[in-house]
């Protein structure tokens, strides 16, 4: 399946309840269409289309920092180098390329990526992405890490990056999506939240085919196209402090407009 | 039904909609194409991450599965840890509390079968090997929540799973007819027996039809937000406090704030519900109680005991009234009540209950 148009236009912010399905009702066989029935069903539609965002990370720690670095299975509270080199100068902290998104500084997230937001916003008529059917790209995505700052760092900064596979090395040179970053202001317990948002409009090239029916189907197997993703986090905490931690990491679908 | 609508608009696709007036096929045919959208890229959803744990021995991660209307397969990604040596290699098998689930033989490298062997890389400290397998759910019935058990085991060499990802994956085709856990109505299509129009006796048909698949993809597609580990103590969240505390320090410094968007279908005054379902043990015969606050209101477990892993559950409204896009913030905590001991969660499950 193809994802070409931004979902339909709402009459109204809410699904409308109206009697229940059936075989009975305003609705019978041969008659035309009640118009103001249609457009219940309209409306509901695009209102569920809208709502049927998703949760996309929802996990746990990554533990807090340690002197000495080990991903040979104690993951848990070892896991990233306060003395880890970052080569080079430790400025230019929002660029991607500025951390190596390696275990010790990076977690990826598999999901699939929906393209339903007109590049004009959210709010734009529908009517002007239908006749821009090119212009459709992903959904923004929400993010929240919830994070403790050591007070002795001299640097801390977070990086969110959206891909299409999972290789460090593509993303380093700039092969993403979307990226989003900055610098925790303060220090302690710090929540950061920000929007992942891609301009870039949809193309079928991106598209991967997922199994989607076994091949005991009635049909036989069947793939769908998705737009297959990783959905990185990465953070640089430079110093010594050992008061570093990734306490939680959150995503989620959004219809909030990218500023 | 009447044939007002609030609030009709002036642009746009209702416009098409004039009463009194045929509706045209090109704007139904959108309809069409809306409802396959709802339901079949609504489901995907990611069902656990993040399962860190660290053994030579088999361990068993439970993930809570509640299965989606038309879903027939789930991708799982695996990531190991650093093996211990050069060679390394595990299994990863699967298994359900109820009904049946397999691996799928059609994606490498989890395909030999029930085991599902992974290997695991030792070259450096700064890879992981990730592993991708789908898994068959057809033997799953929809809306019944399951456990989907995933038991692994050290072959040779291995540390165990760094991440697991489980992800529904959406699906192609919408079909009533062919296909009896199938949703939705099929687009325009070259289907002679489109079931939009095909005269059935047993079920309702036609626009009755379509309006019953919009009711389903309202209510039969559940969220599911769920974060766990393995039911080994020392990777569950647990706390010892008698106080609600930091029942999640364990993988930080600071108990955390989590963030998930709830799905708003009417005012914004009225709650998306969810069911709320731990798995949890308490060790030393004490009594526990678990809390969780939705933008800082508390909902409490009180209780809670038993030396076994069990689960437990509880309804819980998430408000749409956030300012922000319905955002909701969500804290766990837990503490002691009564005695002296531990209480360990393994898995915190949110799981929409719409009806």
């Amino acid at each position: 399946m193809t994802v070409l148009f931004g979902i339909g236009e709402r009459g109204y912010d809410r699904v409308i309840k109206a009697q229940a399905a059936s075989t009975t009702g305003p609705i019978t066989n041969g008659e035309p269409l009640d118009s103001g029935t249609v457009m219940f069903a309209s409306n509901n539609l695009a209102h569920i289309c809208r709502e049927s965002v998703r949760n996309l990370v929802q996990s746990p720690g990554l533990g807090s920092t340690k002197a000495s670095y080990s991903n040979d299975g104690a993951l848990f509270n070892t896991l990233r180098d306060t003395g880890f080199s970052f080569g080079g100068t430790n400025s230019g902290f929002g660029g991607v390329a500025s951390i190596p998104w390696d275990p010790r500084c990076a977690e990826a997230f598999p999901c699939h990526i929906v393209c339903d937001r007109k590049i004009g916003g959210e709010a734009s008529p529908s009517a002007a992405a239908l006749a821009n059917i090119g212009r459709i790209t992903m959904r923004s995505i929400r993010y929240s890490i919830d994070a403790d700052i050591d007070a002795t760092n001299s640097a801390q900064s977070w990086l969110v990056a959206l891909t299409t596979h999972y290789n460090p090395r593509q993303l380093m040179d700039g092969d993403y999506l979307a990226f989003s970053s900055g610098i925790f202001a303060g220090t302690g317990h710090r929540i950061q939240t920000g929007t992942l948002s891609a301009t870039r409009p949809w193309h079928p090239s991106l598209l991967t085919p997922w199994s989607c029916r076994p091949a005991s189907y009635a049909d036989g197997a069947v793939s769908v196209l998705v737009l297959e993703a990783y959905l990185w986090f990465g953070w640089k905490f430079v110093g010594t402090g050992t008061n570093n931690a990734i306490n939680g990491l959150s995503a989620w679908e959004s219809r909030i407009d990218p500023a | 039904m009447s044939s007002d609508v609030h609030n009709t608009p002036t642009t746009g696709n209702l416009a098409a909609y004039v009463v009194g007036q045929p509706v045209s096929a090109e704007h139904f045919l959108r309809m069409c194409w809306d409802i396959s959208f709802a339901l079949g890229f609504n489901t995907q959803t990611i069902l656990a991450q993040n399962f860190a744990y660290s053994s030579t021995t088999a361990r068993t991660i439970k993930v809570s599965y509640t299965r989606n209307p038309g879903v027939d397969i789930l991708l799982v990604e695996v990531e190991a840890h650093k093996a211990a040596a050069i060679g390394a290699t595990g299994t990863l098998a699967v298994s359900s509390s109820a009904g049946s689930i397999a691996w799928l033989s059609n994606r490498d490298p989890m395909s030999t079968g029930a085991s599902g062997t992974f290997l695991a890389g030792h070259e450096d400290n700064l890879s992981r090997q990730r592993y991708r397998a789908l898994m068959n759910v057809t033997g799953l019935t929809v809306g019944t929540k399951y456990d989907l058990n995933f038991a692994f085991t050290n072959v040779a060499n291995h540390n165990g799973i760094a991440k697991l990802s489980v992800l529904e994956v959406p699906i192609a085709t919408v079909d009533v007819v062919r296909h009896t856990a199938e949703i939705g109505i099929e687009a325009a299509s070259f289907y002679r027996d489109n079931p939009i129009a095909t005269n059935l006796t047993t079920s309702p048909r036609g626009m009755a039809r379509f309006l019953a698949q919009i009711d389903r993809a309202r209510k039969d597609n559940k969220r599911q937000w769920q974060i766990c580990t393995s039911e080994l103590d020392a990777a569950a969240f647990q706390t010892s406090s008698a106080a609600y505390a930091n029942l999640m320090v364990s993988f930080g410094l600071t108990n955390p704030t989590y963030r998930m968007r709830a799905r708003r279908l009417y005012k914004t005054t009225d709650n998306n519900v969810y069911t709320l379902a731990i798995r949890y043990r308490v060790s030393g015969g004490a009594t526990a109680a678990f809390q969780v606050k939705v933008n800082g209101a508390s909902t409490t477990i009180t209780g809670l005991a038993g030396a076994a892993y069990g689960e437990t559950t509880t309804a819980l409204n998430v408000p749409c009234n956030g300012a922000n896009d319905q955002e909701v913030t969500l804290e766990f905590t837990g503490g002691i009540t009564a005695g002296a001991g531990t209480f360990y969660v393994s898995r915190i499950l949110l799981v929409e209950n719409e009806s």
